[in-house]
């Protein structure tokens, strides 16, 4: 049988099919535990920012335009709620769960999977140091490559402030990235 | 894009013709820049080496499936959500019979217990400032008196309590009142969710 589309899968919901719901968190809970894992650092946080995610988004469901994809819309509130997230945590601590980083990469050979584990933990570290704003702004920016505008809309926060936080982020993380090559 | 530009805005500029928001001339202009400039040559590298690690970042896979998890809490807050309203409307209800009730008695008893003399006394001082602004003030406290406070006819409770006591426990379940709407609408799902 075809997988039913997102869009009446949605439709279902607003009807009070919980498990036409069930079926949108099952195909893209791993998209969104990415996004709250980036702007996060911590797995088990991630997981917890990813069910809030979910719930947030049916209790949001009335206002969103169904013609419109569903999974953009799912992130952006990821984004928010991980920011809203670290912001109330203001002594937040990042660790990295290496199991999650060796468990993708060994796979591909020890040597090759070491080098590449290293790489990404790296990259991971270096943006879980970032301030919050600029973490959320790399995260709509490179990952789920919204426009400078769209970044703007879905945070709230002025363009400029767009490209001035793209901007020291990304000289951040290529001077961190260097010094860790 | 001007030379002076380039020299002092490189990396944002740079950063602007990888993002591909830069205009054809500015594009052209850069490109030529790069190929002369071995500094800018080097930023570039950097910058580009940063977009793809990131664009080559792996998805790291969930462990476990959350959707069990995530329509339990849905469905426990559905089904909170009529018997909440019923309990709200309840509570407003009540809280509006008491009010009724007891208003005239907390009334009477603040008007008995501060007079009119006692309300204007803070404002004495600046009588000499300005008398016709409290002359103002003094008429009003007095229009407000006689027409409303000392008028009110609503039918009171005869409390066996004076009523600034009966005040502090109306204030009290007040206070009760909100703390246990507060804990009754309560977010299950605030921040860490336990399954």
């Amino acid at each position: 049988m075809e997988n039913p589309s997102d869009r009446s899968l949605v439709l279902r919901t607003k009807r009070g099919e919980l498990e036409a719901y069930g079926d949108l968190v099952r195909r893209y809970q791993g998209l969104v535990f990415n996004v709250c894992y980036r702007m996060l650092g911590d797995p088990h946080d991630a997981e917890d920012l990813t069910q809030e995610t979910f719930i947030r988004v049916h209790s949001h469901l009335d206002s969103y335009d169904c013609d419109r994809p569903f999974i953009p819309w799912a992130r952006r509130i990821a984004v928010n709620l991980c920011l809203n997230y670290i912001n109330r945590n203001r002594r937040y601590v990042l660790p990295l769960d290496d199991e999650f980083e060796l468990a993708v990469s060994k796979e591909r050979g020890p040597e090759r999977a070491q080098e590449d584990h290293e790489r990404n933990a790296s990259l991971r570290q270096a943006i879980s140091m970032l301030p919050a704003n600029y973490r959320a702004v790399i995260e709509l920016r490179h990952f789920q490559e919204l426009s400078y505008l769209e970044i703007s809309k879905a945070l709230n926060i002025p363009l400029s402030d767009v490209k001035s936080h793209l901007f020291r982020a990304r000289k951040s993380l290529a001077q961190r990235i260097a010094t860790d090559v | 894009m001007s030379e002076d530009r380039m020299n002092h805005h490189g990396e944002w500029a740079l950063q602007e013709y990888l993002d591909d928001v830069l205009a054809d001339e500015d594009r052209e202009r850069l490109e030529l820049h790069l190929a002369q400039c071995d500094d800018c040559a080097a930023k570039y590298a950097s910058l580009k080496y940063l977009y793809s690690e990131m664009e080559r970042l792996p998805d790291e896979p969930l462990t476990h499936d959350i959707s069990a998890r995530v329509i339990r809490s849905i469905s426990l807050k559905e089904d909170r959500k009529p018997y909440l309203y019923r309990v709200l409307m309840a509570q407003l209800a009540v809280a509006i019979i008491v009010f009724i009730a007891i208003w005239p008695r907390i009334s009477l008893e603040l008007v008995n217990r501060y007079s009119l003399v006692q309300l204007l006394e803070p404002l004495r001082k600046f009588e000499d400032l300005s008398a016709q602004g409290i002359l103002f003030v003094r008429e009003f406290l007095n229009w407000i008196h006689i027409q409303w406070i000392a008028t009110l006819s609503m039918p009171a409770i005869d409390w066996p309590i004076s009523g600034l006591p009966l005040a502090l426990a109306v204030g009290g379940m007040t206070l009760l009142w909100l703390l246990g709407n507060g804990l009754l609408l309560r977010q299950p799902a605030n921040g860490h969710i336990q399954p």
